[in-house]
């Protein structure tokens, strides 16, 4: 089984959001989960995560977004606007193994 | 007098819509009075109550109320309060979990009393007029907003008058404010004016491309007024936000400045652009919305936020306690 993966690194803002957005779209077709590896990113925003988010949406019925590090503004900024809530979307901490969820 | 007494010709009350009342009382004697016969007629009539009062007198009416107590829902307002523009959206939880067809619910909210510094006054006074916006729908809520006469400027008093349709005494008395303004006023972009900043205010323009800009005078800036890691963390966040509306919605640009104010951080961001949405960062933004989260966003990382709309542009300040 092929596992899609994305690495995404730096400040990801409203002006990095398009091309995240273009990275996951072109992802969005393989199987199982989508990792998203963003241990090099340094700083992401509302623009940033809505693009998580989205493609997350857009993963066929079974298929989460797996988001493995990231800087401490993404499980803030999932939780305040409620998208962790979604389930389809997992934060996983960079140290721990991709595909083991962070409670 | 009785819950279901008609106040009469006033366009702007309704029994059976959103009732928004002042009650005016004199001491803490006075507020357990009338803040208890408004509690003991939920009681009665088995409505879903929340309480959003200071910790000493949830302390009070507990100790009244005995077993009555456990059919309220208290939260203390210094905490739901700490920013004034939290409150709308306790509220509209509250409404939300126990309204129905035909339902009555009764809260009582006191988010004003004597220590509040004068920026917090002026935000919780917009609050208290924004609330007949925000729930103009909710039909069979009735909100009782306690002012205390003896501790309040009497400029205080006259804007409860302004922003409740009906007053109430603590002694029983009920009568419709003659001063009260109509929601279509509250509506418009909110011009209230600001202090200027200090001229020494160091700023940092910014354009499309630029937010990294933003983000790291906005660290720098908080670190040389010794705001803490976490907060800086915040502010960055929330500022971020800000100027991305500045650049989505406000003309492409802005103009970031930063001051210290006693305790207090303050940071704005002005742009050219026209706020005309009034419940901008009251609303908790729903799952599937795409908009409309920078705002709600700097409500929760900040201690307040006042947002201005002028003819010539609008500002954004947002509070850090140090």
């Amino acid at each position: 089984m092929k596992r899609a993966g994305v690495a995404l690194s730096g400040e990801i803002d409203l002006i990095a959001a398009p091309e995240v957005r273009a990275r996951l779209a072109r992802e969005t077709g393989g199987d199982g989960d989508l990792v998203v590896d963003a241990r090099d990113v340094s700083f992401i925003d509302v623009a940033g995560c809505r693009e998580l988010v989205e493609a997350a949406r857009r993963l066929p019925e079974g298929r989460r977004l797996v988001v493995v590090g990231g800087p401490r503004s993404l499980a803030r900024l999932m939780d305040l606007c409620g998208w962790r809530h979604e389930g389809r979307i997992v934060l996983v901490s960079g140290a721990e193994t991709a595909g083991k969820e962070k409670s | 007098m009785s819950s279901q007494a008609a106040p009469t010709s006033s366009p702007h009350v309704h029994r059976d819509g959103f009732r928004h009342e002042a009650l005016l009382y004199s001491g803490p004697e006075e507020f357990l009075s009338g803040a208890l016969a408004f509690i003991e007629q939920g009681l009665e009539a088995d409505e879903p109550m929340l309480v959003v009062v200071s910790a000493d007198k949830i302390r009070r009416l507990r100790r009244k109320l005995g077993a009555g107590a456990d059919r309220v829902h208290f939260a203390d307002m210094a905490d739901v309060g700490l920013n004034p523009a939290r409150i709308i959206p306790a509220w509209r939880e509250f409404v939300d979990r126990h309204s129905g067809p035909g339902s009555h619910l009764r809260g009582i909210g006191e988010p004003i009393w004597a220590g509040r510094s004068a920026a917090e006054l002026v935000e919780c006074q917009r609050h208290e007029s924004l609330l007949n916006l925000a729930f103009a729908d909710a039909a069979g809520f009735r909100l009782l907003c306690p002012y205390d006469l003896d501790t309040l400027e009497p400029a205080v008093i006259e804007e409860a008058h302004r922003s409740h349709p009906v007053l109430l005494e603590a002694t029983g008395g009920e009568r419709e404010s003659t001063d009260y303004r109509p929601v279509e006023i509250v509506a418009e972009p909110f011009a209230e004016p600001l202090p200027e900043p200090p001229p020494s205010a160091p700023e940092q323009p910014f354009e499309a491309g630029k937010l990294d800009d933003v983000r790291h005078f906005v660290a720098e800036q908080a670190a040389a007024a010794r705001l803490s890691r976490p907060r800086t963390y915040d502010l960055v966040l929330a500022v971020n936000e800000v100027a991305t509306n500045s650049i989505r919605h406000g003309g492409g640009h802005g103009c970031v400045r930063m001051w210290v104010d006693g305790d207090t951080v303050v940071c704005e961001v002005h742009d050219e652009g026209h706020i005309d949405l009034p419940l901008i960062g009251r609303q908790r933004p729903g799952p599937g919305q795409v908009g409309g989260h920078g705002m709600w966003l700097a409500n929760q990382l900040c201690e307040l936020v006042q947002i201005r709309s002028f003819p010539g542009g609008s500002v954004v300040r947002l509070h850090l306690h140090r």
